[in-house]
């Protein structure tokens, strides 16, 4: 094995961590938003994406199309709007109980 | 002061009856109490005691606070419905900014001014029934933007779960054709199109039937509101299910994945 390879590999390697701890990360918050805890979040590893496997030459197609920035966003956007449904129907609560008296 | 008549008092002077914030004391907005006529037409007897002249000040006071409470709770609705994060839709982000600032607003701080002129009982008691009968902005106008934004927030986030929905299916199948079992993804997935499909029928017609309410409308339509909390409840409770699909989904392809993507790098590095 060539030193050249080595530092390829190693270099690699270090992408591949990047992208895992950022794909645990996407998850993890997928997860803690419906309750699951980060703990159990931790354990959680998404498939990788084509930036894991620059080397490879990968491509695009062969990544998870969950990855993508544009269902990443509509999953947060889902996130936060569920967010703000939330603190929506306590104030809707707090309308309908109010006092007659204080129309 | 006697304690009977400490109560009978202590609500005249925080004006609340007095100007008609209670419905009831509005209704008696009509009334003439500068006489000592009561409304049953017995002589001797205040008609309202609690706007007499000696607590004129108080209840004009009282309304006034009324007023500018009112414009404050307005205008904080009127800042909600022009959040983009509203996601109003824009025929219903038109309709209530119209009804906010080009009706209730307006109406409300019309009344203000006369309030301040008023000189008699009947003068305030005539503005305090108009700005609850006219306007019912904590009744009407509130709930009707909140559930409004609600109804609207809910139908953005589904329309973005079944935007999702071609996506996650084609997730599930790059799953299953880099070797992992996706069995629990797609059952997931199928209860995640069921519950999208759920929430917008639940969703359909609130906000147009929540829109159509109207102050003298009240208290009829207080149901129509209590209907739409349930709609907007029911539907929460199943795009919550469905998110929790989608988390689902991505854990059981990622979980299924780690192992086979790890062998895939170890060899190829």
């Amino acid at each position: 094995m060539t030193a050249s390879h080595d530092e390829g590999g190693a270099m690699a390697h270090r992408v591949r961590r990047t992208a895992s701890v950022a794909s645990m990360a996407l998850v993890a918050g997928l997860l803690a938003a419906c309750g699951t805890t980060p703990a159990a979040a931790r354990h959680v590893v998404r498939p990788p994406t084509t930036a894991a496997y620059p080397a490879q030459g990968a491509a695009p197609s062969s990544t998870d199309p969950l990855e993508s920035p544009a269902a990443q966003q509509a999953v947060a956007d889902v996130q936060s709007s569920l967010g703000a449904v939330d603190s929506g129907l306590a104030q809707v609560d707090t309308d309908l109980s109010r006092p007659q008296a204080d129309s | 002061m006697r304690p009977v008549l400490r109560s009978v008092v202590a609500l005249p002077v925080l004006g609340l009856l007095a100007v008609g914030l209670c419905p009831g004391a509005a209704l008696a907005a009509t009334a003439d109490t500068s006489t000592t006529t009561s409304p049953t037409g017995s002589t001797g007897t205040v008609s309202n005691p609690f706007c007499s002249p000696a607590l004129f000040r108080a209840a004009q006071q009282r309304a006034a606070q009324a007023l500018v409470s009112r414009v404050t709770q307005l205008e904080a609705l009127s800042a909600l419905v022009e959040a983009p994060s509203s996601h109003l839709s824009p025929s219903d982000q038109s309709t209530l900014a119209h009804d906010i600032t080009a009706v209730e607003l307006p109406g409300i701080e019309a009344l203000q001014p006369e309030v301040q002129q008023a000189t008699t009982c009947p003068q305030v008691r005539q503005d305090a029934h108009a700005m609850v009968y006219d306007y019912r902005v904590y009744l009407v106008m509130t709930p009707q933007t909140h559930e409004t934004i609600v109804a609207d927030r809910e139908s953005f986030a589904a329309g973005r779960l079944s935007a999702l929905e071609p996506t996650v299916q084609s997730a599930i199948a790059w799953a299953r054709a880099h070797g992992r079992n996706v069995t629990d993804a797609e059952s997931a997935f199928g209860d995640m199109q069921a519950r999208v499909s759920s929430a917008t029928s639940a969703l359909a017609g609130v906000a147009a039937t929540v829109l159509a309410q109207t102050p003298t409308g009240y208290p009829g339509n207080a149901a129509v509101f209590l209907s739409a909390r349930t709609d907007e409840t029911n539907a929460r409770n199943d795009l919550r299910s469905a998110f929790d699909d989608l988390a689902a989904i991505a854990k059981d392809i990622g979980v299924r994945g780690a192992g086979t993507a790890g062998s895939t790098t170890t060899t190829a590095s």
